[in-house]
């Protein structure tokens, strides 16, 4: 019985190219093969040989055109918002070690990212209205 | 310009330095030859316009903000302290970077210590705004499944309820209006309608008039047809008093006996709401 044309993927040139011991001709490996570790994680863009280009996708933020000039396109080009009031805000990268950090319960739910949890304190809200918790020590704030 | 070679001569007569002006020494590359103007941006990375800071003013006691507290804070807080917290970085990477230029490999004194702690409060208010983000989804779905029963009691609750003309009922409704519509209290100027804010148009606007309809001798007006019935209606306050304004207004609308298709009740609300916006203004 003739085997399906799947099982006939060695035979193909790029088959043949993605063997592990297939080296190219300076010696290195086609690039992700290793013979030895897991070989089934993603590279990162400092892995590879002199072939494998990964990037960032952060380039391509606009198209030569017939003349070979480059056409930004602004609606691809990064933003950084920078919060408008800086220069009066008055939290530090760092808290005081003497603050007691509050402890958070989810009682009731599987986490905080729970749907029913917020969706329940969206109908909380509604019924009351922000409350202002206290803030003491013993206090178990849900998040 | 020009490129060709019966231009050149040209084009180098005219960059030849005239006779008249005068030769001076040279100005030597000293650092003591530059100055730099005291609102440089690049100022932001350094501390107090200094090289480096000594040892004794990266020494820190403190620890990193915890999740927990960065829960409590708001979208505009964790933005701010976000930017805070880079721009230390900023300056201790750069501080970082010479000690190591010089050879100073670890670095000394607190740097790599501050500037990890420092990470460690990045890396939580990103876990802080992951959890919103996941929760607000998984909250949408769940809405998606119970959220008209909700709506369903709370419009039980609304009929039955003995005074709404109250400030508590009040503020409840347009809670409401913005925690699940995304209504907002005062309309921005580049305010766009959707889907979601035309559906608690109809819902509040039915609300009310099945509330008061009865009250005030209107029932005769049921069914309402269409949004602009409801528009007027959830305008209106959620008094007896506006509800019979709103009455009155639809009575006049339907002797024009237009109604307006679903298609086009997005367009339609935009427009009332432009309206009421240059109305306000020109108040």
């Amino acid at each position: 019985m003739r085997s399906t044309n799947v099982l006939h993927f060695q035979e193909t040139q790029s088959a043949l190219l993605r063997r592990p011991w297939k080296t190219y001709r300076d010696g290195t490996l086609f690039y992700g093969m290793t013979k030895t570790g897991n070989k089934r994680v993603p590279l990162t863009t400092k892995q590879g040989n002199k072939n494998f280009y990964k990037g960032t996708r952060s380039s391509g933020i606009g198209r030569l055109n017939k003349w070979g000039t480059y056409n930004i396109d602004y609606q691809r080009v990064r933003t950084f918002v920078a919060p408008s009031n800086l220069a009066d805000f008055n939290l530090k990268p760092l808290v005081s070690s003497n603050a007691v950090i509050p402890k958070n319960t989810f009682d009731g739910y599987s986490s905080v990212t729970d749907g029913k949890f917020l969706f329940d304190k969206v109908k909380e809200y509604i019924e009351t209205g922000e409350v202002k918790h206290p803030r003491t020590e013993d206090y178990i704030e849900r998040a | 310009m020009s490129r060709h070679f019966h231009t050149t001569a040209l084009v180098a007569a005219r960059k030849r330095i005239p006779p008249t002006v005068k030769l001076r020494p040279p100005i030597l590359p000293t650092i003591n030859n530059i100055t730099v103007k005291e609102d440089h941006p690049l100022w932001q990375f350094f501390h107090d316009k200094k090289f480096v800071r000594d040892q004794s003013e990266v020494a820190f006691t403190g620890r990193a903000w915890s999740v927990q507290e960065l829960r409590r804070k708001s979208w505009e807080d964790l933005h701010g302290l976000w930017h805070v917290c880079l721009k230390e970085r900023n300056k201790l990477e750069r501080e970082i970077h010479i000690f190591r230029q010089q050879g100073d490999n670890p670095v000394g004194g607190d740097y790599q210590k501050l500037n990890e702690e420092i990470h460690k409060s990045m890396w939580r208010i990103k876990q802080v705004l992951t959890e919103r983000d996941h929760a607000l989804k998984n909250a949408q779905k769940e809405f998606k499944v119970n959220g008209d029963q909700y709506l369903q009691e709370f419009r039980e609750k609304y009929l039955t309820a003995e005074n709404v003309e109250t400030d508590e009922w009040y503020d409840k409704l347009e809670r409401l209006q913005q925690a699940i519509f995304g209504i907002p209290e005062l309309l921005d100027a580049d305010f766009k309608v959707d889907l979601r804010f035309v559906e608690g148009v109809k819902y509040i606007g039915q609300l009310k008039f099945d509330r008061f309809a009865e009250q005030i001798g209107r029932t005769e007006l049921a069914p309402l047809r269409d949004v602009a019935e409801l528009y007027t209606l959830f305008e209106e306050s959620a008094s007896a008093e506006g509800v019979a304004e709103a009455c009155a207004k639809i009575e006049e609308y339907r002797e024009n006996d237009i109604v307006i298709p679903a298609s086009k009740e997005v367009k339609v609300v935009q427009g009332f709401v432009e309206d009421k916006l240059e109305s306000l203004e020109a108040e």
